[in-house]
């Protein structure tokens, strides 16, 4: 368990590390920042709705698919799921105030 | 001679069967295809349409539409976010929430308003 | 500063949950009402077969699955088995099998938490072997069925009496009439709106006697399952993200979920499509 913590951490850190080193290089690409904006806004957007059981099913795994589009290089496709995953927290937060005093109609 | 044509066009029905479904895969999907499609519209779910099997009885039937809906858009907006008319309907939001796309949605719309 | 939230809390939640309270005795006899007016042909206590009291073509069907060897069988008898097997009789909860199943869920005073039957026997099971059992289908399906079964013909009568146990009620009421998922459709759209229409070519069940008949037997799983795996299978259709079974949120839904069944026949008649 602990080296799996160690390897994780270790993955986590250099994953990191790259992610800085790989800023310089893409200088003139000002797109990485958009994706990191809109994917931040995604997640704090999904966690909320974790919270409250709202989440819808398919946040998750878009925010998933657009982190591995943005290591892949594929910076656009990347930040429009992103921003498609981030529309979707927004609509279930919508939703949210209306389920909790939610009843019947009769 | 029979045999040999009959044997030629076993090859071709089996080599249409091979290229029918690669063709309607490269191909644009219909309105039809749009509407029906169970991962897409899945109008059927609910509605009657003509010309579709098996259809649910939760909502209308969907008949005489351009008399229902003298104008379009407001068909187009009916089924891009019916909870704007009725808070409590129980059909999904497909346009606001982007369970399906603009061009889609126009696809159903002209589908749905021929019948 | 905690206790100042949390006063500020309850106090939103007694505002905003006032006309949710109501109760549930009368709440139930709103919904029977309803299911009399959607349904006027239909008979009170035939709500026990679910959606076979709605459909006349697949009640034949359901008959005659019971005539024959229902493919729920060995897997109750089973169940039955390794209740024994795994000292479930030695859990005071549990000992009586019968009145185990009429008494859950219950809110318990102690810990403010709703108590399920599956809940029960995953305590239970723990304290016996040291194991976790899960929650949805396999070994915890047979085992609560076969408790259930146990209690075959007696009515279900869930109590909701203290403040705690309102709170938790009126909190599973609301998830049940909550619209959620991208299809922003809620279980009462279907359920209890829409219960006897089809969606394609399934029958919708009604609400009404839901509980009667759980865990049951789904042709569409080819096997057993709880009803919190029926909570997940609804959530994913309505295109929203499934909870853990046995989360507080089903918890509480299967608390008001199951009050509104009250006066229904518990049934082993667990075959559903």
């Amino acid at each position: 368990m602990k080296k799996l913590l160690i390897i994780a951490l270790s993955v986590f850190a250099l994953t990191a590390q790259a992610d800085f080193l790989d800023g310089p290089h893409n200088w003139n690409n000002g797109s990485s920042d958009s994706f990191k904006s809109a994917i931040k806004a995604a997640e704090t957007g999904y966690k909320a709705n974790l919270a409250v059981d709202m989440a819808w099913r398919d946040t998750g795994k878009m925010i998933k698919e657009a982190k591995k589009l943005h290591a892949a290089g594929k910076t656009a496709a990347a930040v429009a799921l992103a921003n498609k995953a981030h529309t979707q927290t927004v609509n279930a937060t919508a939703q949210t105030p209306l389920a909790m005093s939610a009843g019947p109609l009769f | 001679m029979k045999k040999t044509i009959s044997s030629i066009s076993a090859v071709a029905a089996l080599a249409a069967l091979f290229i029918m479904p690669l063709e309607a895969g490269a191909k644009e999907m219909t309105g039809e295809e749009v509407t029906f499609g169970r991962k897409l519209g899945n109008c059927l779910a609910c509605h009657m349409i003509p010309g579709g099997n098996l259809p649910g009885n939760i909502g209308p039937p969907l008949l005489a539409m351009k008399a229902r809906f003298p104008d379009k858009a407001v068909l187009r907006a009916q089924i891009w976010d019916p909870t704007v008319l009725n808070p409590n309907s129980i059909m999904p939001p497909f346009g606001k929430h982007q369970a399906l796309t603009e061009k889609q949605i126009d696809q159903i719309t002209d589908y749905i308003y021929s019948k | 500063m905690k206790k100042l939230i949390t006063a500020v809390v309850s106090l939103g939640l007694m505002v905003g949950a006032t006309s949710a309270i109501a109760d549930m005795e009368s709440d139930r006899k709103a919904l029977v009402g309803h299911f009399k007016s959607i349904l006027p042909n239909v008979e009170f206590a035939d709500y026990t077969n679910g959606v076979y009291a709605v459909d006349e073509g697949s009640r034949e069907q359901f008959e005659e699955i019971l005539d024959g060897i229902p493919p729920y069988e060995d897997a109750v008898e089973k169940g039955g088995a390794e209740y024994l097997k795994y000292g479930l009789n030695k859990c005071a909860a549990l000992a009586d099998p019968a009145a185990a199943r009429v008494k859950h869920p219950y809110f318990d005073e102690k810990s403010q938490q709703v108590v399920t039957l599956e809940g029960e026997i995953k305590r239970c099971y723990n304290e016996q072997t040291g194991k976790k059992l899960g929650s949805s289908k396999g070994k915890i399906a047979r085992i609560s069925a076969w408790i259930s079964d146990q209690a075959a013909g007696q009515k279900i009568n869930v109590i909701v009496e203290s403040a705690g146990a309102k709170a938790a009620y009126a909190k599973g009421k609301a998830t049940f009439y909550a619209k959620r998922g991208q299809f922003n459709m809620s279980c009462a759209d279907c359920h209890v709106y829409n219960a006897s229409k089809k969606a394609r070519a399934d029958i919708l069940s009604p609400a009404l006697g839901h509980t009667t008949h759980i865990p049951m037997y789904r042709a569409k799983w080819s096997g057993m399952g709880t009803l919190h795996r029926r909570y997940g299978g609804c959530y994913k259709n309505m295109r929203a993200k499934p909870l853990k079974a046995q989360t507080e949120t089903y918890r509480n839904m299967e608390f008001f979920h199951q009050a509104m069944s009250n006066g229904l026949e518990i049934t082993d008649a667990r075959y559903r499509k």
